[in-house]
């Protein structure tokens, strides 16, 4: 229980709930995707089609580098931009927004 | 997530032109053209592409052929310095299809099933097979005469007689199931025939549309059925990988039906949001089981590969420009290119979805040219 109750804890200790933390996340899903797109693992996505790819690799494995890539091209399209955008917006809120309200007044 | 996701499709959107242009051969059909070019150029690579996809399914090996030839047909047309380079590759297909049909049968590039039925009429023929290879002589005919115009006329009258011995004027596909795809693929190719030969089946085609719309039609939508016994009874209600060819080839045989068809088909089964568009396979009034036409269904938007893919074809074919760019823009996002040495390739795609696609970017200058040639010939 106390595991559970320190996640969040953790999470805003290292920081990852923060602007770094989001644009972070996001440039590594935009990594991997990169990683799996130079691989060449876009041509396995012909099993959408119903259509085996070509080469030497078996259906099991043609299979697994399809899902791959489609979920890494979709965290990247999708999923990192609006990582991206929201540490901006965090990053401003954090910046102006906060600082001005907790600024003592004269 | 409120900023991105409305903004996203800019990511995707083509220009203006880029897929489909008024006059001449667009960008992308050229990329797209240049690819399946080299696949008839290359027999080691032809037969490693549809190799792959017979697999799966043999038919789309045959449809294939079919949307190449057809747009091959509408490039030759649309740039006519090109057009013996065109023709040659059209020639190879019908011929190469006619070869493998006189040594293989009909049964070549029919699913397996075929093989485990008995089709009612006799002697059994698959009007999917007859009536596309009919659309690809008919096709090239229209660009240049060749001796093609026995064999087309041997096709037609045979395909008329059999269909007018069926009780709804449809023949089997496959062992007592019709489909309306193919069957409106059929009365086009009547209609060409008429036009190229001087020939008037004119009674036929209008007996052949009042039994289609009485008794093939599905009362909720106003849709064809996709799919019938021989006898009439529905198998599959009306689809989206079915109705946007079905209604392109009525052009040639009733306009106005056609036209309706259209946009019931539009209402019932055009999907779209933040900019993107695709197609239903089924209206909400008739739900089936996910097939191998209309490929996977991704649940909730209930988004079909198959009727999306299709739908491109209707799309163009009515000038509906707004659905045709939000396709493509789906397309775009989600059918994953890869663009080398000037080809174009869709990786979620396979060559009978790719040849689909470039027939709706060139598609008009055919079906316009047997128009025209039925107005003078009517003139006269």
């Amino acid at each position: 229980m106390n595991r559970l109750r320190s996640i969040p804890c953790w999470a805003h200790n290292t920081k990852l709930c923060s602007p770094a933390g989001f644009a972070l996340r996001a440039g590594l899903l935009c990594v991997f995707f990169l990683v799996v797109h130079l691989a060449g693992l876009r041509e396995y996505a012909s099993i959408l089609s119903g259509t085996m790819p070509q080469g030497p690799i078996g259906q099991t494995a043609s299979k697994f580098f399809a899902v791959s890539y489609i979920f890494l091209y979709l965290a990247a399209i999708v999923i990192a931009p609006i990582l991206g955008i929201a540490a901006l917006v965090f990053f401003l809120l954090d910046k102006w927004f906060v600082r001005r309200l907790l600024r003592p007044s004269r | 997530m409120s900023i991105w996701l409305p903004l996203m499709h800019l990511l995707f959107v083509p220009a203006k032109g880029e897929f489909r242009s008024t006059t001449g051969i667009s960008p992308v059909a050229q990329k797209l053209a240049k690819r399946h070019l080299d696949l008839w150029s290359d027999p080691e690579l032809k037969k490693q592409e549809l190799d792959q996809m017979r697999i799966s399914n043999p038919e789309w090996d045959y449809m294939g052929r079919t949307f190449l030839v057809l747009s091959l047909a509408n490039m030759c047309l649309r740039a006519p310095e090109r057009k013996q380079t065109y023709l040659s590759v059209m020639d190879l297909i019908i011929e190469d299809t006619q070869r493998l049909l006189a040594e293989e049968g009909n049964l070549y590039f029919l699913m397996d099933y075929a093989r485990r039925g008995h089709f009612i009429q006799k002697p059994a023929r698959s009007i999917f097979i007859d009536g596309e290879l009919g659309l690809m002589i008919a096709a090239r005919r229209f660009v240049e005469e060749n001796e093609y115009a026995e064999p087309l006329s041997e096709r037609v009258e045979r395909m008329i007689r059999r269909m007018r011995e069926s009780p709804v004027m449809s023949c089997e596909c496959y062992p007592d199931e019709c489909w309306m795809f193919c069957n409106t693929v059929a009365v086009a190719v009547v209609k060409m025939h008429d036009v190229l030969d001087g020939a008037d089946h004119s009674g036929f085609l209008q007996e052949w549309l009042s039994t289609t719309r009485e008794r093939l039609t599905h009362w909720e939508t106003g849709l064809l059925y996709s799919s019938y016994t021989y006898g009439g009874e529905p198998i599959d209600g009306p689809e989206g990988s079915t109705i946007w060819m079905a209604a392109h080839c009525l052009q040639l045989v009733d306009e106005g039906f056609a036209t309706d068809q259209y946009e019931r088909g539009h209402k019932e089964l055009r999907g779209s949001w933040l900019g993107f568009a695709w197609a239903r396979e089924w209206p909400a009034s008739w739900q089936g089981p996910p097939d191998v036409d209309s490929g996977p269904i991704i649940p909730v938007f209930q988004i079909s590969a198959g009727a999306s893919g299709m739908a491109f074809l209707g799309a163009a074919s009515f000038d509906d420009d707004e659905y045709y760019r939000g396709l493509t823009t789906s397309l775009m996002f989600s059918g994953l290119p890869v663009m080398r040495d000037e080809r174009l390739k869709f990786c979620a795609s396979n060559q009978v979805g790719d040849a689909v696609l470039l027939y709706s970017t060139v598609m008009g200058p055919l079906w316009e040219e047997v128009r025209k040639r039925d107005t003078a010939r009517k003139g006269t």
